[in-house]
């Protein structure tokens, strides 16, 4: 983004603070200084030169990136855009945590953002690639358990970045270098199947047809019989899976699909408003601070407000959550009802 | 050594220090991007504070004062910061006192029909926690997402509401303030009715932070109403909107809401939201409520017959919850989506808000269109009809110095055509500094009235100076402007 199109989205920013509340961030630090709004308006003191970058750039790092502000601004301000401006601005200068830094190197080394040798299944007789990111494959074992419950033939690919950090932190020449050298990998010609909603989001914009594994699980299950899972659950939206890849509905339409399940929603933070839980699909956590953990503290306290058992539908939102409460994934509820 | 032979830096530096011996470092800010950041609200302007505190109690508050009187530090108490009209900023520098961490219901009580409240409990929140009760705080402003209860006391906010069920002030029944001097008062009772010498509580509705620091507000609060029709009319002369107003107000059921939305608005509103309201030269709003389906639905048919008769194009209603939502979220959403109106343009806190006798709403309407052509900005006007209360957005060039010039040219006629017509430079966001310029345009006395009150109670006017004209009337609003221009 140029600095005249930073400009645009301060002036077009009539500063009314609808995205206050809504901000995660905001919400845990209470602290103008953190809102949307005012990071907005720190890009502006960083474009007129009456602040550095570090000082611009403090609260932006601080995001989480679940765009909930983004949706609830009226003025259609691209906030995310301003905050990946900021970041890459602090980038430049070598600001920023060491644990984005070296993950990002490893991208650069065409390794995944945990060091780890990227691993291709060629396999030309499959239905899907399942596509698990930086995930490990063994979160994938359920979703693996499903598939062959479903008949479904499938290759992996493990450890191949999405690039999805690279964009959050605005850094689009190497997101492009990326891109080009790690997906030419993937096969152009099978569907990818990806649990995790930022790497759906990015594989999609990459122009690769993919799915989310809601879409798909509720796509399978309509050959199936299905039992009852006589269960009470809260459903965790995860921010990428609607605000990302605005595909919340094929969440809903596969837990719809399950019978006996009791579904509760956490009133006000759920649809469009779904409170992120802080992991930010996984790479925000890498961020300095106690931001992640307070705001999946907030989190934790809204769903159990709501119901005991919490589902979800993003690896990152699982593994973040379960450290503070029982989760159960997407993937399990559909195990036991095609038990 | 007086505190005279100080100066300014000296008396700050010392006044930041002795915060420091009562707060931890991460609720005093004196960092840059902190300042930076408290220098914006919701207005035109951009003014920096030199420190920003982080209250969290009353007797946290009463130190700050107590210190900022001491040291004579300007001090601004803020809430949510979604004032038009600059009353958060700290123009003079000085101490931001943030008091959005005071944010608890300290206890409702139904059977007598109220609520206490900290200062920084948000509208909305309120209203979540009331509605169990089947109750809640009605005046409900556009922000009331956003906005804190502190700052709707401040600044007498209120919204669609206010027609049927009043503004803040008809709801405030009791205050805790510490004023100027650092003495805690209370004021007012938490009874329904009272008789026991001035209303002290109404003096500080509408102060806007310049007699002192509210630290507890009781609330009185009404029944959530169980039916609503609400029915959107559509004229092609904006004239046949206002007389149909001027009737609907007549009604013997009193409408819950009367809004009116010029063209330039529904299209905005249009683009931003998706609402597909017919894009007419006005469209208005009327919404009626009650206990039963009856008493909602059986005034529409009088408020249809009264369209037609001024020549409505389309009249429909709706009584489903979902479709009323998506209505109201539209309307609130009017003021920023101006911001989308016009391309290579922007959209200005200016003009935000003034009030005329419901009579003459259509003609103020048409003349500020009239405004907006002989200066060459566009003025997007919506509001609250049914009480005569309008809300302005005027779009211009804003990089453009000459088009700031029209645009103040333009609210200066604004605020006369209002003043001509019998009605009043604010009717709920206040005067804050952007509309200060415009005092001149009333009569004296009443300033001159208010000049002694706050002398009295803020002989060191530490609190909130700049604001409302009470030092001096300032000549154009022109000054300390958020935007890239030199003027």
């Amino acid at each position: 983004m140029s600095d005249d199109e930073i400009l645009h989205q301060y002036l077009t920013c009539t500063m009314c603070g609808f995205c206050r509340p809504v901000c995660p961030v905001y919400r845990v630090f209470e602290n103008e200084t953190c809102t949307p709004r005012a990071i907005v308006g720190l890009a502006y003191g960083l474009l007129r030169g009456e602040l550095d970058v570090a000082q611009a750039s403090a609260t932006a790092r601080l995001s989480v990136s679940c765009r909930a502000c983004e949706v609830k601004c009226p003025s259609g301000v691209e906030i995310l855009k301003v905050i990946r401006w900021l970041r890459r601005s602090a980038w430049r200068q070598g600001i920023g945590p060491e644990k984005k830094r070296s993950a990002v190197e490893y991208l650069k080394k065409g390794l995944s953002i945990n060091g780890k040798q990227p691993r291709v299944e060629q396999q030309e007789d499959v239905e899907v690639v399942l596509f698990t990111g930086c995930c490990e494959r063994t979160e994938y074992a359920v979703v693996e358990e499903v598939f062959k419950q479903l008949g479904v033939s499938y290759s992996v690919v493990e450890q191949l970045c999405c690039g999805l950090p690279l964009l959050l932190e605005g850094l689009e020449d190497l997101l492009r270098e990326h891109q080009q050298r790690a997906l030419s990998k993937l096969p152009r010609e099978k569907r990818l199947v990806t649990a995790c909603p930022g790497c759906a989001y990015m594989l999609k914009e990459a122009g690769l047809e993919v799915a989310w594994l809601p879409r798909f699980l509720s796509e399978k299950l309509k050959l199936h019989q299905l039992k009852p899972v006589d269960q009470r659950v809260v459903v965790h939206e995860p921010c990428f899976g609607l605000r990302y890849l605005n595909a919340g509905e094929d969440l809903d339409a596969l837990l719809r699909q399950i019978p006996g399940l009791t579904l509760v929603k956490p009133e006000p933070w759920c649809g469009a408003m779904s409170f992120c839980c802080g992991a930010g699909c996984g790479w925000e956590l890498r961020q300095e601070g106690d931001g992640p953990k307070l705001i999946r503290r907030e989190r934790v306290n809204q769903l159990r407000g709501a119901a005991e058992k919490v589902v979800t539908a993003c690896p990152h939102c699982y593994r973040w959550l379960s450290e503070e409460v029982p989760v159960l994934r997407i993937e399990e509820l559909v195990r036991m009802a095609l038990a | 050594m007086s505190l005279w032979e100080f100066t300014w830096e000296e008396r700050l530096d010392r006044f930041v220090t002795e915060l420091g011996h009562h707060f931890p470092d991460n609720r005093v800010l004196t960092d840059e991007a902190s300042k930076y950041a408290y220098g914006f609200d919701a207005s035109i302007h951009f003014a920096k504070p030199d420190v920003v505190v982080l209250a969290e109690t009353r007797e946290e508050v009463l130190t700050v004062v107590n210190l900022a009187n001491r040291y004579r530090i300007p001090l601004v108490p803020r809430g949510a910061g979604t004032g038009l009209c600059g009353h958060a900023l700290a123009w003079y520098g000085g101490c931001i006192l943030d008091l959005t961490r005071m944010n608890k219901i300290r206890e409702i009580s139904v059977e007598n029909k109220w609520v206490r409240v900290e200062p920084g409990v948000v509208y909305a929140d309120l209203n979540r926690a009331l509605s169990p009760h089947g109750y809640a705080f009605p005046p409900e402003p556009g922000s009331g997402d956003v906005c804190t209860i502190g700052g709707m006391v401040a600044t007498n906010a209120s919204g669609s509401r206010a027609l049927k069920y009043g503004a803040t002030r008809e709801h405030v029944l009791a205050l805790e303030v510490i004023l100027p001097n650092g003495t805690r008062v209370a004021l007012g009772s938490s009874t329904l009715k009272r008789s026991a010498g001035y209303t002290l509580t109404h003096l500080m509705v509408g102060s806007e932070g310049t007699l002192g620091v509210i630290t507890e507000v009781v609330l009185r609060i009404a029944p959530v109403p169980t039916h609503y029709a609400t029915a959107v009319a559509a004229f092609d002369q904006i004239e046949k909107a206002g007389r149909a107003v001027e009737r609907l107000v007549r009604l013997r059921t009193l409408p819950a809401a009367i809004e009116i939305m010029d063209r330039t608005c529904i299209e905005a509103v249009n683009r931003a939201m998706e609402l597909g309201l017919p894009e007419v030269a006005g469209i208005v709003i009327v919404e009626f409520d009650g206990f039963s389906t009856d008493e909602a639905e059986r005034p529409l048919e009088e408020a249809k017959r009264i369209c037609q008769e001024e020549g409505v194009e389309q009249f429909e209603y709706t009584t489903d919850p979902q479709e009323r939502a998506r209505l109201w979220a539209g309307r609130k959403a009017v003021l920023p989506s101006l911001s989308r109106a016009v391309g290579g343009k922007y959209s200005t806190s200016l003009a935000d808000d003034m009030i005329v006798p419901v009579s003459r709403v259509a003609e103020a309407v048409k003349r500020f269109a009239e405004i907006a052509k002989r200066y060459g900005v566009t003025i997007g006007t919506y509001g609250h009809a049914g009480d005569g209360n309008l809300h302005c957005k005027v779009i211009f060039d804003v990089k453009s110095p000459e088009a700031w010039q029209q645009a103040w040219k333009a609210c200066w006629d604004v605020y006369r055509v209002c003043v001509d017509l019998g009605g009043d430079l604010s009717g709920e966001h206040g005067i804050g500094f952007t509309k200060a310029p415009f005092l001149r345009l009333r009569k004296p006395r009443e300033l001159e009235l208010m000049r002694a009150i706050k002398r009295l109670l803020d002989p060191n006017n530490i609190m909130n100076p700049g604001k409302l004209g009470l030092e001096e009337i300032p000549d154009t609003f022109l000054y300390k402007l958020r935007y890239p221009v030199k003027l």
